[in-house]
């Protein structure tokens, strides 16, 4: 009696549970089907073509069924028991992320391993058609695309929506070929026939892209002698340029991220400092994107998506690139100044905020940077981690809005921005102090020295960083930064975004060369890290004055007092 | 609760948002009222003149500007924080407003005399006259005015100037 109960306990439980698994199923299953009818609803509208995928499970499965059937193999030799024997298992997840504060999208930017889009990638999009996708609302944040390995981290932790399953057989490393070999050498596939792994290979590639209505793609690859080589191994690589007129000619983007998208597969490279990139092997053809972004900062375009540049389909071929105008060249130079920022020498300062690192604040995410194009409700360029964080990270902690300016005052102006994100991440507590007191204290004295000491620092970061680029690396010893760097303002023109920190490096004194309505500046030698450093604890302008005298010996220290009451209060 | 309390709730959040936008919107760094740049050739030499710029040190006929006597050519920039940009007189002669790679400037006087004005670094020339010079291009607002003066002190082409 009492084994009677137990058992019936048992099966009661099991079927409660085997039903609540299911229902978790449907749940799933349901908001799949919901979420492909919304993508679909949302980027068809845009003009984006939907594409019948063939990585499905479901097609790959009936590709490999195809070929069973029409067995084009010998009989009863090993290639027919390699056919037979093989079958079709998920080895990837196409997912979609949908992150609803910075907090979770700072999730999934901190691993480095997720290469993210933020349209599906199983569409056709025209650059134009990306780039004139509705803006998204300041502080909204798209949703992400991308593939995932059935057996990785990510899968198991299922903070996504699962939009199919996928065989990627070029990712298969049942497929690989331990030599590659020039195109011109190989082989090829007989359409008629099956001898070889790659072989089988070619034909389920075949079959699928067929089923799928997608057979075109592999047609636009040329035979050779009537033999596939469509899925063929080969090493993407390239040189990218931009052309900076302020250098006077095409000059190497380095640091940029090349991807090469292949329905769901990427693959990554980085220019060099000669702008060359090259990546792992992809099999067909791939397209070549330039996804302007970096672990530590995301560059968005004028509609807040991320900021890309659409290179050509390409197999087995090079793509070297010079980007002449437009948005692209508007990307790349605000890319090259975050990426000199970001991994350069930068005279030895600390890095701008860096993505996932903790600091006393808590941890950073990774540092948007809008580039604008025209201002809504008149943001200009700007820093802000406290309206980032007031609207609960949503908003972009950079705008850049240069669009239209000179290569050197686009690059000028990222610099410093990022040189105000510098000094918040330097000392939180004191740059959130002068900046409230600049912009809302009721005093205008106590207004004036804080945002004196707010804009001086990152202009001084700006001068410095600019030459190195414009002077020293593209070796142009006429080459000054705006206004023969900062020298040519007179005291009484400018209060705030002063030369005095430039000053302080200098050994230009403006007041002796220009007259008197010019600073007097008898200040020279400091470096760069000294005055970052003096900084730390200064909230507003004679305070960073007093910390440079108490932290360094410099002979003309007894000058700096002349030199900050330049600018009166 | 009574309408009293749901009017005063309403007007507490009112309140609130507000002062949450105008916090917002003071929340970001440059901040400050644009600066209106405003930059003249004026020709009152008496004859009609040229400008033909050259860049690293190679002249650019097809940049030529021709003013005739008694007009003026101008550019306005309204410039945003962080001010890192402007107008020179160099602006006149790029397509967009970096010019650091122009190094000479020939004015043509009827195409029988003219002047070459070199960039001069630091922006002080040994010649006042000079439209590189700083003083021709430190203010929000400059007019340089080409004179007679500057067409007696010219050099004779001896013929044709080009």
């Amino acid at each position: 009696m009492k084994n009677k109960l137990k058992l019936n306990w048992f099966m009661i439980l099991s079927i409660l549970f085997i039903y609540s698994c299911r229902q978790e199923e449907l749940v799933n299953e349901d908001r799949t089907n919901t979420a492909k009818s919304e993508i679909n609803a949302k980027f068809l509208k845009l003009g984006g073509k939907k594409k019948n995928n063939p990585y499905t499970i479901e097609n790959m499965r009936k590709a490999l069924k195809k070929i069973k059937d029409d067995g084009k193999y010998k009989k009863n030799s090993s290639t027919s028991r390699m056919v037979e024997e093989f079958a079709i298992e998920p080895s990837h997840l196409y997912v979609m992320y949908e992150p609803e504060t910075l907090e979770q999208e700072a999730e999934l930017k901190i691993d480095s391993t997720l290469i993210l889009a933020d349209y599906p990638l199983d569409y056709d999009f025209s650059q134009e058609e990306l780039d004139t996708r509705p803006a998204l609302a300041e502080g909204e944040i798209p949703q992400y695309f991308t593939a995932i390995l059935i057996d990785s981290e990510e899968a198991s932790e299922q903070q996504y929506v699962l939009m199919d399953s996928l065989y990627i057989p070029e990712e298969d490393p049942y497929f690989d070929n331990t030599l590659l070999q020039p195109s011109t050498q190989l082989r090829g596939t007989d359409p008629k026939e099956i001898v070889t792994r790659e072989d089988l290979l070619q034909h389920l590639l075949y079959e699928a892209y067929k089923l799928t209505g997608n057979e075109y793609e592999l047609e636009q690859t040329p035979s050779e002698n009537g033999r596939w080589i469509f899925g063929t191994k080969w090493y993407p690589s390239g040189n990218l340029q931009v052309y900076d007129e302020v250098v006077g000619r095409n000059v190497p983007i380095t640091g940029a991220q090349v991807l090469m998208r292949q329905w769901f597969t990427v693959r990554q490279g980085i220019t060099d400092e000669n702008g060359n990139f090259s990546t792992n092997s992809v099999r067909g053809e791939a397209r070549y994107i330039i996804q302007w972004e970096r672990y530590n900062y995301s560059i968005r375009n004028g509609s807040l998506f991320q900021a890309e540049t659409r290179g050509p389909l390409k197999k087995s071929e090079a793509w070297n690139y010079t980007i002449t105008g437009g948005d692209d060249k508007y990307h790349a130079i605000i890319h090259q100044a975050a990426h000199d920022y970001y991994y350069g020498h930068r005279f030895g300062l600390i890095s701008p905020p860096m993505n996932g690192h903790i600091y006393s604040f808590g941890r950073q995410s990774q540092i948007k940077i809008a580039a604008r194009e025209t201002a809504p409700w008149g943001i200009p360029s700007s820093y802000s981690h406290i309206r980032s964080d007031l609207t609960f990270s949503l908003s972009a902690q950079i705008h850049v809005k240069a669009w239209g300016r000179a290569s050197d005052e686009v690059y000028g102006t990222t610099i410093h921005e990022l040189s105000h994100a510098l000094h918040s991440v330097l000392d939180r507590a004191s740059y959130d102090n002068i900046v409230r007191d600049s912009f809302l204290s009721f005093d205008s004295t106590v207004r004036n020295r804080n945002r004196r000491l707010l804009e001086t620092w990152p202009t001084t970061a700006e001068i410095l960083i600019a030459l190195d680029r414009y002077k020293t690396k593209y070796n142009n010893p006429f080459y000054s930064y705006y206004r023969n760097n900062y020298q040519l303002q007179t005291t009484s023109s400018v209060n705030d975004y002063t030369s005095g920190g430039y000053d302080m490096i200098d050994n230009f004194n403006q007041n002796q060369i220009y007259g008197n309505a010019y600073p007097t500046d008898r200040v020279n030698n400091y470096s760069i890290k000294q005055l970052e450093q003096a900084l730390i604890g200064a909230r507003y302008w004679n305070a960073w004055k007093d910390n440079i005298k108490s932290k360094y010996e410099n002979p003309t220290g007894i000058y700096l007092d002349e030199l900050f009451n330049n600018w009166q209060d | 609760m009574n309408y009293l309390t749901i009017g005063k709730i309403k007007n507490m959040k009112t309140l609130l948002y507000t002062f949450l936008i105008l916090l917002l919107s003071r929340c970001g760094t440059e901040q400050g009222d644009p600066k209106l740049h405003d930059y003249s050739i004026v020709n009152n030499s008496g004859v009609n003149i040229e400008l033909i710029p050259y860049y690293n040190g190679v002249k650019d006929s097809s940049r030529k500007i021709s003013i005739t006597n008694g007009n003026r050519i101008q550019k306005k920039l309204e410039v945003l924080p962080p001010y890192n940009y402007g107008l020179s007189m160099k602006s006149f002669f790029t397509s967009n407003n970096s010019a650091s790679n122009i190094t000479q400037l020939e004015v043509v006087f009827n195409n029988s005399k003219k002047t070459i004005y070199e960039d001069c670094p630091n922006l002080i020339c040994s010649n006042n006259r000079n439209i590189f010079d700083k003083s021709h291009n430190d203010e929000l607002v400059e007019s340089y005015y080409v004179t007679s003066e500057d067409f007696n002190n010219s050099t004779n082409c001896n013929g044709n100037c080009y």
